[in-house]
């Protein structure tokens, strides 16, 4: 009696311990950036002299350091929000084309489409670069939309995918027979319920492309460079603290953009149990 | 009631599909259908009533044939443009949108303003009996299986279409409520006048809804008759056993005279019966007979008479039934009405059965 009841919480008690150290592993190198942004002192030591705005202020400042993250900043919108509208747009239809496909190789097609996630960056960045240079577009923001475009479309393809796996087709036939031409039954029916897929590989191809350094590396010449570029550079020449404000920036937009993501698969999840 | 009086509505001629062009799913299907009539399309999974449907509603498309509605082909008619209704059998309810929403689908796509839609989809609600007030601002998840059917409904008949297509509609419906939906569906179509066509693997379902059935059978329509006709005159050995029940004896056709016919049974006893086909003499048949139009210990005037052995007695309130060996068939079934005092039936006993040569078809085995 006593042998079978000895430990009932020995290893829920261990798996506890274990969990909680996998996620402090996880977490704690983003959460030791956070508070060095608000350091006063242009450390990176603990404990911290004092609370201080200023390496935000360094960022959104005057100076020509903050010009400089000023003009990364904006690079890296106009290379994200294009590359991703352009990635989002060819995977949406790549994924309902796949979807619709009866073709044997559109197995192939998927795998090629998502493959730049499994290829290393380096492949990538180097074939891009010597594409590009012959097309004389290296040093260009096209070419960094474009690459960020292809190698983000893959993120796009996949939740598409995903979400169209639930997809009751029936629903088109039933929009088509009730008067809606097939482009019509597209944007009234297809597209609202693919939408938590479509906005959530936008999501992951835009933060991907927030995050992209190596192939950026290769196409880009100073006037394009993006914010991990002048981070990577920042660190390599200065010990400056403004990159931990940077960074904390990085992790709060990212912070929000998963939020999104996981509404919208929750709203996903149920607007397919409901039209099974 | 359909209006035969008129040319046909819709017509299929020579129609075939295929796939592969080799195995036929639709072989050769011509079928007329008339204004106001609600037709049935049975048969067993796979036996071209679906495809037939679909054809109907664009989905698909002859490999040769046509299809008209109203006399002009639909060959180049979208199945936008083909303006029918349509019920599914898995409800196939948008789920992003609400109840109204859903039912005032095909008035906006002709362009009515929503104001005017709801109007319409109200009068729609109703018709279906969904009366509750807050009805049209719930989402189809919210509601059971029966609810969502009656809005697949409302959706259907909003804009009053001529024809309205229904595809197994009541399939994943409990019984009770799908006979409640049966007797709904059938005042609908008498209050609207509106031609329904329903297909259904249900032999009862057809039988009781519709007032003509096309029975099919591998991609061609083995009859088209109304429920009681379909019932009385079978006129292929499969109508005959996939409507209702029937026993089926062996035989071979010994004399025919237009369309009665002698007929002689696998142990050699004779009988006559009725040949819808005018089978020729030497014909391998089967003779087909309903169980409740035996008689045990028949009068005179029966045209068929057998002796039987008893093999098995089920007393059922209303009836007796017995499961004899005739001729061959030890699966041989008689349904007899139960009255109180009458002799009863032992297993093993000796009977002599028989049937009258009307209610006798014989057919081609």
């Amino acid at each position: 009696m006593g042998l079978t009841k000895r430990n009932p919480s020995f290893p829920k008690l261990a798996l506890g311990v274990f969990s909680t150290m996998t996620l402090a592993f996880l977490i704690l190198p983003i959460i030791v950036i956070i508070p060095l942004s608000f350091n006063s002192a242009p450390y990176f030591t603990y404990p911290m002299p004092g609370f201080s705005w200023r390496w935000y202020a360094e960022i959104f400042g005057d100076s020509s350091a903050s010009v400089m993250w000023q003009r990364g900043i904006l690079n890296s919108f106009i290379v994200g929000i294009s590359s991703t509208f352009v990635a989002t747009t060819l995977g949406t239809l790549a994924a309902l084309g796949l979807s619709q496909s009866t073709w044997r190789y559109r197995n192939l097609v998927y795998a090629v489409l998502v493959s730049p996630l499994v290829v290393p960056a380096i492949v990538s960045g180097l074939g891009l670069f010597y594409v590009f240079a012959k097309l004389k577009l290296v040093g260009t923001f096209w070419s960094l939309i474009l690459a960020h475009a292809a190698l983000g479309a893959p993120f796009v393809v996949i939740t598409v995918s995903a979400t169209l796996k639930g997809f009751n087709q029936t629903l088109l036939r039933a929009a088509e027979v009730h008067g809606a031409s097939p482009a019509r039954a597209f944007y009234e029916v297809t597209l609202p319920l693919i939408l938590p897929g479509v906005v959530s590989g936008a999501i992951f191809a835009f933060v991907w492309s927030w995050d992209e350094i190596v192939v950026t590396l290769f196409l880009a010449t100073p006037p394009q460079h993006t914010v991990p570029i002048r981070m990577w550079s920042g660190v390599r020449e200065s010990f400056n603290p403004t990159i931990t404000a940077v960074a904390t920036l990085l992790i709060a937009m990212a912070i929000i953009l998963m939020l999104v993501v996981d509404q919208l698969n929750q709203r996903n999840a149920r607007f397919n149990s409901a039209s099974r | 009631m359909p209006d035969h009086a008129h040319d046909p509505l819709i017509q299929f001629r020579k129609v075939n599909k295929t796939y592969d062009g080799k195995t036929f799913v639709v072989r050769d299907l011509s079928l007329d259908i008339y204004k106001g009539e609600f037709l049935a399309l049975l048969g067993p999974s796979g036996s071209g009533k679906s495809t037939t449907l679909g054809m109907l509603a664009g989905f698909e498309h002859p490999s040769s044939g046509s299809i008209t509605l109203g006399g002009k082909s639909l060959q180049d008619t979208p199945t936008h443009k083909r303006k029918f209704g349509m019920v599914f059998q898995n409800y196939s309810l948008f789920p992003h949108m609400t109840v109204m929403e859903n039912i005032i689908f095909p008035l906006r796509m002709q362009g009515m303003s929503r104001k005017d839609a709801y109007k319409l989809g109200q009068t729609a609600l109703e018709m279906v009996d969904l009366r509750d007030p807050e009805m049209g601002k719930r989402k189809p998840d919210q509601l059971s299986g029966g609810q969502q059917q009656r809005i697949a409904l409302a959706r259907a008949l909003v804009f009053e279409p001529v024809v309205i297509l229904f595809d197994e509609p009541l399939g994943a419906l409990d019984k009770r409520l799908r006979e409640q939906m049966q007797l709904e569906l059938r005042q609908i179509h008498k209050r609207l006048g509106v031609t329904m066509i329903f297909v259904t693997h249900d032999q009862s379902e057809a039988l009781t809804m519709a007032d003509r059935v096309a029975v099919f059978n591998e991609g061609r329509i083995q009859q088209i008759a109304s429920p009681m006709q379909l019932y009385d005159e079978p006129e292929t050995a499969f109508v005959a056993s996939f409507v209702g029940e029937n026993n089926k004896i062996r035989g071979k056709v010994i004399h025919a005279q237009a369309d009665a016919c002698n007929v002689e049974l696998v142990d050699g006893s004779r009988g006559e019966g009725i040949s819808p086909n005018r089978l020729a003499p030497d014909t391998n048949v089967l003779v087909v007979v309903r169980p409740e139009r035996v008689v045990v210990a028949p009068a005179d005037g029966y045209g068929n008479r057998h002796p039987a052995r008893v093999n098995e007695v089920i007393e059922l309130g209303d009836q007796t039934r017995l499961r004899l060996d005739v001729a061959g068939n030890d699966e041989f079934l008689v349904k007899i009405p139960r009255t109180r005092g009458a002799p009863e039936f032992q297993i093993g006993q000796s009977l002599v059965i028989g049937w009258r040569s009307q209610d006798c078809r014989v057919l081609r085995a």
